[in-house]
């Protein structure tokens, strides 16, 4: 049995105090945080970078939470969806994803999940809500894309099987291509805008926190120069707990190293006309 | 000199992925792996069919025949009885590949008097140990070449490989005679032999017969490694796994169980009597088989790995749903194949006859060395509850429902994943991710590839489709976009094309694209690759 949650106390002094002045201060410091008995209630938090934590309005995602990725008509969902699973994977959480066959799996590695503890399910078909709620057992995270058939009440038990199961349940409501989405079974879309009305059906249950990526622009690439760069993009955080209920984030995926918040950006002023000069060219060796 | 290798026994099977098929050896089946012919029936090779053979001028030599495909777990499985019956005979026997097992004389020549009974003795047990396959002519009841199998004896396992190809015991002392008429082919080393026959040196005698330190300083060590074989002196004694004791467990419900719970019931005792056997000799198992027998005399089987902890729980828990997926059948939407296991006939049939017998046997065993447990964290306690739970999901969508990423090296997107279902072990060669690999697309990667590229159109400001030239420049800068019934998007930045020529050197394996990055007017980006004169749109970023 899990102990009872409880309030975060004073970090113990003596431990702290073993630790001060000397080179292994910080790693002693963590140890002891580790082999503390408790359940404390930061414990309850999978660490995310700084920026995401920013959107949550906790330090780090919440054990037992519903994010809802909202489809919206601008790219970077599912990079966002993948930037939020890095932290707890690269801390040693076991990660799984449902539902969704053509994920980038490369683009996840850039990202910083670890691919030796992520676990695909791409076809569960009418078993979703099965697949989900047997994975909330054993995962700590969940990122499931919900076929658009799921009932409400099937919705509200995996919320409440998350809840229960201490895991944390990332709904990718999934972005919308203007060309037909990719995922197979996925209704071709042909025409802008006829798809983004629906996207946001998908997850019929209430979440702690619903994230939706705003405005982005494309780095690095112009015609026919440079290539594709980190992508910057404006996220719209809409949460029930946290205060402000509502806040938006400029992030660049993939995060810098470090992590760092990235509010001096410059606001994405339309397309970048030019390759940037410092863009390494890539023309293989072996080209012809 | 170094001493004479140890006496052995070689049991070989030529064509072996044939004859595990269990198909009839007048039938002409050749089996492929990657195109390329590996194993071909009598009937087969008799109209010109060989290894190595493309499969196109196999089946133009042949146009009767049946080309089935490399199934490496279905050989293991089906050379399993054989490798039971050399292990009655108390010696350890060791494997190298389906169709290949070698045993030490020693002992069991002395039992059985002489190496002669004991060649003829085994060659009767291997033929019994397939009673589907063995067609031995009559008259003579054990002969030392079967349809199927060839059994020889001599100094090492190389020789007695030999050995048994002729069907003969080779007198001890008399193997580097024996040898050296053989082609240097017989080697194994392809290169090694093409050279040596260019220099003149066509049989293994005749590389024997050269000095050992020209030898070395001619051809390397590998070289001076096939010369000791041609010599008769193997330089490494095979390692033998333990005979596998009798470590089944079975037991008999007498009425047939109707109910799941019953059954898991059951098998939780199983579990541990198993379990105590494995703990009395050290041995912890890795591959346990669960069989199920119904109240008609229908059986159920199916295999399971993990890192060598059965515990009771664990086996019931698994039988459990197991039994369950059984009884539900597959889901319509499911995988249409399942590798794992036997479908039932009819479920609401089964579920009416009962199950008569549960039977548990540890397939593979090794040592019991303990595990390694993490220092700090939870972590090692996560990942058994991980594994529990997928296989709980494995039992709902089949074995390959759940699978795991592996990162290999490749230079598009989606040839640089390979997707092993979980539990199993990462196959081998996969080439290492962190090789470079030029030519590969660098970081950000898309974060959506499908795994069926569509088609795209990738048009210019005319309206007709770009085409790339051999010199990777595109014939006019993309304007628009569009895939398949869907409307043009207009393009407002690409990047690109990159040609990437692969396998140039490989006729088959040979690819040549041209991959462009382009950013549509919706601000989207897709990673699109023209190749054979079609764009196909290889990913999303997204």
């Amino acid at each position: 049995m899990r102990p009872e949650r409880l309030a975060d106390p004073e970090p113990e002094r003596p431990v702290d105090q073993v630790g001060k002045g000397r080179a292994g201060g910080v790693e002693l410091a963590s140890i002891a945080r580790r082999t503390r008995p408790l359940v404390l209630a930061r414990d309850e938090l999978l660490p995310v970078a700084p920026p995401l934590a920013e959107l949550l309005g906790t330090p780090g995602l919440p054990r037992g939470s519903t994010v809802v990725l909202e489809g919206s008509g601008v790219a970077g969902g599912t990079s966002l969806a993948l930037a939020l699973l890095a932290g707890p994977s690269s801390s040693g959480a076991w990660c799984a994803v449902v539902g969704m066959p053509s994920l980038g799996l490369v683009a996840a590695a850039e990202l910083g999940v670890a691919l030796e503890r992520l676990v695909l399910v791409p076809h569960p078909g009418r078993r979703f809500a099965a697949v989900v709620a047997a994975l909330l057992e054993g995962c700590d995270v969940v990122v499931a894309r919900p076929p658009a058939a799921l009932a409400r009440g099937e919705a509200r038990r995996l919320v409440a099987r998350a809840r229960e199961r201490r895991a944390a349940l990332l709904i990718a409501a999934g972005t919308v291509a203007t060309l037909p989405d990719l995922a197979p079974g996925a209704p071709g879309r042909s025409r802008p805008g006829e798809g983004r009305v629906a996207a946001s059906v998908l997850w019929p249950e209430p979440a702690e926190v619903r994230l939706s990526v705003v405005a982005g622009s494309r780095s690095g690439i112009g015609r026919g120069t440079g290539r594709l760069g980190p992508r910057p993009m404006e996220v719209v955080a809409t949460r029930r707990r946290a205060s402000p209920p509502e806040v938006s984030v400029r992030l660049v995926l993939p995060l810098p190293a470090g992590g760092s918040v990235v509010e001096a950006l410059p606001p994405p002023a339309g397309w970048v006309g030019r390759g940037s000069p410092e863009s390494p060219p890539i023309l293989p060796a072996s080209a012809r | 000199m170094s001493p004479r290798p140890p006496r052995t026994l070689v049991v070989w099977c030529p064509d072996w992925p044939v004859s595990a098929t269990g198909r009839p050896a007048e039938q002409a089946i050749a089996v492929v792996a990657g195109q390329r012919i590996i194993a071909a029936s009598t009937a087969a090779r008799e109209k010109g069919v060989v290894p190595g053979q493309r499969r196109r001028q196999a089946q133009a030599c042949c146009p009767e025949l049946t080309v089935l495909a490399h199934d490496a777990g279905g050989e293991i499985r089906a050379f399993e009885p054989v490798v039971r019956a050399l292990e009655a005979f108390g010696a350890p026997v060791a494997l190298r590949r389906p169709g290949w097992a070698a045993l030490g004389t020693r002992g069991p020549a002395r039992y059985f008097g002489g190496e002669a009974a004991l060649t003829r003795a085994v060659a009767a047990a291997v033929a019994d140990a397939l009673p589907a396959l063995a067609r031995a002519p009559a008259g003579d009841p054990a002969p030392l070449a079967g349809p199927w199998w060839r059994v020889g004896i001599a100094d090492g396992p190389f020789a007695a490989t030999m050995a048994a190809q002729r069907g003969v015991v080779v007198p001890a002392g008399r193997t580097a005679s024996f040898l050296a008429p053989f082609g240097v082919e017989a080697l194994g080393r392809p290169e090694l032999a093409e050279l040596l026959r260019r220099l003149g040196i066509s049989t293994l005698g005749g590389l024997a017969s050269l000095d050992e330190a020209d030898v070395l300083a001619r051809f390397g060590p590998d070289g001076a490694r096939a010369q000791r074989l041609a010599k008769g002196l193997d330089e490494r004694p095979f390692r033998g796994r333990p005979p596998v004791p009798d470590l089944a467990v079975a037991t008999e419900l007498d009425p047939p169980a109707d109910r799941v719970d019953a059954v898991t019931f059951v098998s939780r005792g199983l579990a541990e009597a198993l379990g105590g056997r494995l703990a009395e000799r050290g041995l912890a198992c890795t591959l346990l088989e669960v069989e199920v027998e119904t109240g008609d005399g229908g059986r159920l089987s199916r295999l399971w790995g993990n890192d060598g902890v059965w515990t009771p729980g664990l086996v019931a828990e698994r039988l459990r749903w197991q039994l369950e997926a059984w009884l539900t059948g597959r889901p319509p939407d499911g995988p249409p194949d399942d590798p794992g296991g036997l479908r039932p006939r009819a479920p609401e049939k089964w579920a009416e006859v009962g199950i008569a017998a549960v039977r548990l046997v540890a397939v593979e065993v090794v040592a019991d060395r303990g595990r390694q447990l993490e220092l700090w964290g939870r972590s090692h306690a996560a990942d058994e509850r991980v594994a529990r739970v997928l296989a709980r999901v494995q039992g709902m969508l089949g074995h390959d429902g759940a699978v795991r990423p592996v990162l290999v090296g490749g230079r598009g997107p989606a040839e640089r994943v390979r997707l092993v279902p979980f539990g199993d072990p990462v196959p081998d060669g996969v080439v290492g991710a962190d090789l470079p690999w030029p030519g590969r697309l660098p970081s950000p990667s898309p974060a959506v590839v499908p795994a069926d590229p569509p088609r795209a159109r990738v048009l210019d400001a005319g309206g007709a489709e770009v085409a790339v030239d051999g010199r990777g420049a595109p014939s006019a800068p993309p304007a628009s976009i569009a895939t398949s019934g869907g409307e043009p998007v207009t393009v407002v930045a690409w990047a690109g094309p990159w040609p990437v020529d692969e396998r140039w050197w490989d006729g088959t394996g040979h690819r040549r694209r041209a991959r462009l990055q382009v950013v549509t007017a919706t601000g989207e980006a897709y990673l699109v690759a023209l190749e054979r004169g079609t764009w196909l749109v290889e990913g999303r970023y997204d």
